[in-house]
């Protein structure tokens, strides 16, 4: 295999695994879909959410667009996230969150298939601001994670990043009546080495402007609910590095278009459908183009 | 057989006398169930809380949560769009304002008025 195609697929796996769990953990509270949430209630802090998220990576591109690719290079990547929130007092919360992914690169006819458990994330999160009003509330938390390499680095593709990495983020939202406004950003602000290789640091920022579509008036709990999302999702990596040397080919600027429903049957189930559509793509080099992002969820709430 | 007048009387008297009595028992008895039924009205307590911060179904929840857990707590309601709690509770429980409070605030709430009245 060339160096150039192993640096390709191996960025783009990487990219493939942040992006689909960089922020994963925080989402077990409730709405919005994508966009991390500052509100940390209920439960009793403990949930279970179930999530599939497909990722196609289908066509490659460089800085100006899609190209053609005479090896018809295709990546396909699910993951199955399991996420377990805890709040230790009302206002700080512990997670974790280990995902079961499966990827898949096809390439000049050949396909290559890895599954296994992927990175678990720990994360820790605590509520710096909340001012309350009738039906209304404002929020702000801030985070702090780390991700431990448990998966297989070496599995062809990869199911995990290789790098122990460090996470810090804040978290805001805003909810009154029918309408909620969220934004979040996290910066992956070191990841360590790994075989000399260092995978380039991410931002991962957020914003989700949420409905409640049913309902038109809410009454008295329990009422079942459908709720409308346009969310923005933007990632930007740097640029990975092997030793002193920058790895061409890696790092790229994203942001998606997501629209999304959920609907809320019970006090303590719902499923939602997200599907994110790429709107920038600015990538270094060549490197593997995003297609669409679709994501089924499930968050049941255990006890 | 036939009766003498004196002895019709006697019967009519007897039987007004039996319905006398069965009527002041009916009352009394009639009476004692009502104060009986007073007493257990009077010793149930409706408490409203105003709440402020819930916005969402899984909010609520968490408030659900904080106060189904009492054994005292019935008929336990949640009016999202005016942001009251509601319930009863046996008017000797030992229920303070300050525990209502604090089990508001550990749902992540903010906890405003509250008031009680007998029902």
């Amino acid at each position: 295999m060339k160096p150039f195609t192993i640096t390709v697929l191996l960025s783009a796996g990487f990219s493939c695994l942040m992006l689909l769990s960089i922020s994963q953990p925080a989402k077990a509270q409730g709405p919005p879909i994508l966009t991390d949430t500052p509100i940390m209630l209920g439960l009793e802090g403990r949930a279970m959410m179930f999530r599939t998220i497909h990722r196609a990576n289908l066509h490659l591109r460089d800085s100006d667009g899609r190209i053609s690719d005479p090896q018809d290079r295709q990546i396909r990547a699910s993951m199955l996230p399991l996420a377990l929130p805890y709040n230790i007092t009302p206002r700080f919360q512990v997670s974790a969150m280990l995902p079961l992914s499966q990827m898949t690169m096809d390439m000049a006819g050949n396909r290559n298939t890895s599954f296994g458990i992927g990175d678990l994330t720990l994360q820790a999160k605590q509520l710096l601001f909340q001012r309350d009003g009738l039906q209304r509330t404002f929020r702000v938390t801030g985070k702090l994670a780390a991700q431990l390499p448990s998966g297989n680095e070496n599995a062809d593709p990869p199911l995990g990043a290789g790098s122990y990495d460090a996470i810090a983020g804040v978290t805001a939202g805003w909810l009154q009546d029918r309408a909620g406004i969220y934004g979040d950003v996290s910066w992956a602000f070191f990841r360590s080495d790994f075989n000399g290789y260092r995978p380039g640091n991410i931002v991962d920022y957020n914003a989700a402007f949420g409905w409640r579509l049913l309902p038109a008036v809410y009454d008295t709990y329990p009422m079942k609910q459908v709720n409308l999302y346009l969310e923005l999702d933007g990632i930007y990596s740097g640029k990975n590095r092997l030793g002193d040397q920058i790895i061409e080919n890696t790092g790229a600027h994203r942001l998606f278009v997501a629209p999304g429903i959920q609907f809320i049957p019970s006090r303590t189930f719902l499923v939602e459908l997200s599907v994110q559509l790429p709107v920038y793509q600015q990538v270094k080099g060549i490197q593997p183009g995003t297609d669409y992002i679709v994501s089924t969820g499930v968050r049941w709430l255990l006890w | 057989m036939l009766l003498n007048n004196s002895d019709v009387t006697k019967k009519i008297k007897l039987f007004y006398c039996y319905t006398v009595a069965l009527l002041m028992l009916g009352g009394l008895s009639l009476s004692v169930s009502e104060t009986s039924a007073a007493q257990t009205v009077d010793e149930i307590q409706k408490v409203e809380v105003r709440v402020d911060g819930m916005s969402c179904m899984f909010c609520a929840y968490s408030l659900e949560k904080k106060f189904s857990g009492f054994e005292f707590v019935e008929k336990l309601e949640i009016n999202v769009k005016e942001g009251i709690l509601s319930f009863r509770i046996p008017s000797d429980t030992e229920f303070s304002d300050e525990d209502i409070e604090e089990r508001v605030r550990d749902a992540g709430f903010t906890p405003r008025e509250i008031s009680r009245e007998k029902v």
